[in-house]
């Protein structure tokens, strides 16, 4: 099976000379579900803006479904983007737009200037979008402003966004690190059944350890710009995340949560 | 939801009427903002650059009158609005029946535009830099008494209380008590207002009041558009002068 | 030095500068108090207010509307085009940002009443000469402040758009702009009152509307009539001035602290 997504000694250097990412690789499978820990500034947020470059890599190589991102420009970074979605940790939807068209602005990669520019979304989108909506539960909520919902409302109308660009890979920069406990679960749930659906891979990044553990299929440890762990949450081990964290575990909850694999509901044990 | 579509809609429906019946109205097409535009930019080239400074003494001496005179406009003006002020301030004024009548006079003045007062100035004073001072300060008490005014509201009706319990005399309240704590804002706002009096000067002088919106006008009367041109560079300069000036100010002071 | 010294050395200097200036201009001393009585005998003569030739009066007040309108109108539009090359978070080129932002610095800093004899000399009295003039000064505000405004949309919202893969256009008309709209209607209306107001006065410099009828009147000596006509630009710029806040206090969070602005 050939990877999804494949990185190839990734470097990060910021204009002010901080080495955010000091040459990682690794390889994604489309069955894969991989959670991205490390500490706070351990380089996260700025590895997974650069696989589709919303932040220019220095050096290295990112291929996605056997094209460059690091080497594409202009149109050719568009037509990857739109094949990638990805959530955000405080959602970043057009607060003063309806719920729908911030939905529908999911399709604005596929559409021309014209179209985009003036909304002129074909009714197919139209209809997927509210089926979308239908889909994370906020039907009834499709014509009320965006700032009207709450936090895990609105994470739930980006994840929506983000399915409708069809995408081919998911990402997620810490989306449930704004949200309360429970909120947080059905968040990631969501996560998990829309991109095990249509057998995507989703690579997400969290604080927390125990969320991490609980729905990854694989992790990768990050510090420092650095990979130092990369293989099964079951062999994660506590010496592994103490060197990680340098000491400074993170914990959702006091009692740990498990994934049912059948109704993919998480309960707490 | 739908009702506020509904709202939208009507609200934009009206706007672009208005507009378009503005257009309409005053003959205006929308090509004609390029045309007149180009027009009015090819005319700016070949007539009004490059700046020609010849009469750069004469000029120079209608600039420093424009100084001299919004100088004096606003001191002048920042004096009489305190007087006025203190009694079109409810927590100072010292009889309640002068509230109403400093209030109306404040927005009498405010309201009429200081190139009204200038024309009709000039009508019984005579074209000159005394019309346009006098102009200016109806203009400059219009505004600044409110200005003061709405400062000495701000204050806590406490502070004059306390005084008043001292025994002390409404004169003696005003000075010890109210003026000293409002000097900062007092201040900020005379500053404000030369400025502003720079700034204003220009259509004041076009009107007949003197300085160099004057010396525009006459250059353009006499078809000396690089000379008028040359002014205007110096007015510039003067107000981003001033501006520069009085910030630096405000920041030492404030 | 403490601060009640450079208040009275503050304040010591005015005074000081004041009688330095009275000495260097040639008022006429005499003729302010002598002009001072004129003027009010002036004042005096000019009641009762005269009766008008209506239908003209009220083609004026229109006039001066409609200039207003149809300026500011303008003004928005293309304000709202270039405050996106302007906005350094959107624009699309680099050097771009700077140059329509000083572009607007020089619109802004020349005097509306300087365009207004700008265009009047070059396009000709007339209504024409008023929505240009207005039309220009107004550009130069709008686009600083859209641009502030546009500048003030969060990061997050942009970025998010950009990852959909959405192009320039789309990013602009579908999450910048909306998400700056509050703000945007605010600061047009802002600058719809201003310019509603510099229209009745800009009729003096020839450039149409009540203005010039006032003009005309004063020309004739015909005191009563310009009276009448005070009264009417007094009622248009209240009316303004008191519609503009109702509509500020009820819809609009508006552009902040704007006591003080004063036109010529
Ligand atoms: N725009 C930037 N310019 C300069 N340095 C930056 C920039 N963005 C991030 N950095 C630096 O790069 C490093 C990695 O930051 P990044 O945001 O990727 O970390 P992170 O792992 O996502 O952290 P967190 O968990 O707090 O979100 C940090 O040292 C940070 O200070
Ligand atoms: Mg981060």
């Amino acid at each position: 099976m050939k990877p999804i997504l494949s990185v190839r000694d990734l470097q990060k250097v910021y204009p002010d000379g901080t080495k955010a990412i000091k040459g990682m690789s690794f390889d994604i499978m489309s069955d894969e579900r991989v959670a991205i820990i490390g500490r706070s500034g351990a380089g996260k947020s700025t590895l997974l803006r650069c696989l589709n470059q919303l932040i220019p890599a220095t050096s290295g190589e990112v291929t996605f479904l056997d094209q460059s991102v690091t080497r594409a420009s202009g149109g050719a970074v568009r037509r990857i983007r739109r094949q990638i979605g990805i959530i955000f940790q405080q959602f970043h939807l057009v607060d003063r737009v309806s719920v729908i068209d911030n939905v529908l602005h999911g399709r604005l990669g596929y559409m021309n200037a014209l179209q985009g520019a003036f909304g002129l979304y074909s009714s197919v989108d139209r209809k997927r979008a509210e089926a979308l909506l239908e889909r994370v539960g906020l039907g009834d909520k499709a014509n009320q402003r965006a700032d009207a919902l709450s936090g895990g409302q609105q994470q739930r109308v980006a994840i929506a966004r983000a399915c409708m660009q069809n995408p081919k890979l998911m990402l997620a920069d810490e989306p449930i690190a704004s949200l309360d406990p429970v909120t947080a679960i059905t968040i990631m749930d969501m996560l998990t059944q829309l991109t095990t659906e249509q057998n995507i891979p989703l690579i997400v990044n969290l604080h927390q350890v125990d969320v991490a553990k609980t729905y990854a299929t694989r992790i990768i440890g990050v510090r420092a710009g650095e990979i130092v762990y990369d293989g099964t949450p079951d062999d994660l081990t506590e010496e592994m995340l103490n060197w990680i964290y340098q000491g400074e575990v993170t914990q959702l909850h006091a009692s740990k949560p498990v994934l049912n694999k059948e109704s993919h509901k998480v309960v707490l044990v | 939801m739908l009702q506020l579509r509904w709202k939208n809609m009507l609200v934009i429906t009206f706007l672009v009427s208005m507009v378009g019946w503005s257009c309409v109205a005053s003959e205006f097409k929308p090509v004609m903002v390029i045309t007149s535009m180009s027009d009015a930019f090819a005319y700016i080239w070949n007539d009004f650059l490059p700046p020609d400074f010849v009469n750069w003494q004469h000029m120079l001496k209608y600039l420093l009158d424009t100084i001299y005179m919004c100088y004096i406009a606003t001191f002048i003006s920042v004096v009489i609005s305190l007087f006025i002020s203190l009694c079109a301030s409810q927590t100072t004024t010292p009889v309640k029946w002068l509230y109403p009548i400093a209030r109306g006079i404040a927005s009498v003045l405010r309201t009429i535009p200081s190139t009204v007062w200038v024309l009709l100035l000039v009508v019984s004073v005579g074209i000159g830099l005394t019309s346009g001072v006098l102009a200016m300060i109806l203009a400059g008490v219009g505004w600044l008494t409110r200005a003061f005014a709405e400062v000495f509201d701000e204050m806590k009706q406490g502070q004059m209380e306390a005084l008043r319990a001292t025994g002390a005399g409404w004169v003696h309240v005003v000075s010890q008590g109210i003026l000293p704590q409002s000097l900062p804002a007092i201040l900020a706002w005379a500053l404000y207002a030369f400025d502003n009096s720079i700034r204003d000067s220009t259509i004041i002088g076009m009107v007949g009041g003197g300085g160099i919106g004057f010396y525009l006008q006459e250059s353009v009367k006499l078809f000396q558009f690089q000379e008028m041109t040359a002014g205007l560079v110096a007015l510039l300069a003067l107000i981003i002068g001033i501006e520069f000036a009085t910030n630096m100010l405000r920041r030492k002071l404030l | 030095m403490t601060s009640k010294r450079i208040y009275q050395w503050f304040i010591g200097t005015s005074i000081v500068l004041f009688f330095i200036s009275l000495t260097q201009v040639d008022l006429e001393y005499a003729r302010l108090t002598t002009g001072f009585k004129d003027f009010a005998e002036m004042l005096l003569k000019m009641f009762p207010p005269a009766n008008l030739e209506w239908d003209r009066v009220l083609e004026g007040v229109l006039e001066s509307w409609h200039i207003a309108v149809v300026g500011t109108s303008i003004a928005i539009v293309i304000s709202l085009f270039l405050s996106l090359t302007a906005a350094s978070n959107v624009s699309p080129m680099k050097g771009l940002s700077s140059i329509v932002k000083g572009f607007a610095a020089l619109m802004r800093v020349i005097p509306v009443f300087i365009w207004a004899l700008i265009f009047v000399v070059s396009l000709g009295m007339g209504p024409l000469a008023g929505i240009m003039a207005l039309a220009v000064h107004s550009l130069g505000m709008l686009i600083k402040v859209y641009a502030e405004s546009i500048e003030e949309v969060k990061p997050g919202i942009i970025e998010a758009m950009r990852s959909t893969g959405a192009g320039w256009w789309s990013m602009m008309m579908r999450g910048v702009i909306p998400s700056a709209m509050t703000s945007i209607l605010s600061w047009s209306l802002f600058r719809l009152e201003i310019d509603l107001r510099y229209s009745t006065i800009l009729g003096m410099v020839g450039a149409g509307g009540i203005g010039l009828i006032m003009l005309g009147t004063l020309r004739m000596y015909n005191l009563q009539a310009t009276l009448s006509i005070i009264l009417i630009m007094f009622a248009m710029i209240f009316t303004v001035e008191f519609i503009g806040s109702r509509i500020k206090a009820r819809w609009l969070n508006g552009p902040t602290k704007r006591t003080g602005v004063t036109i010529g």
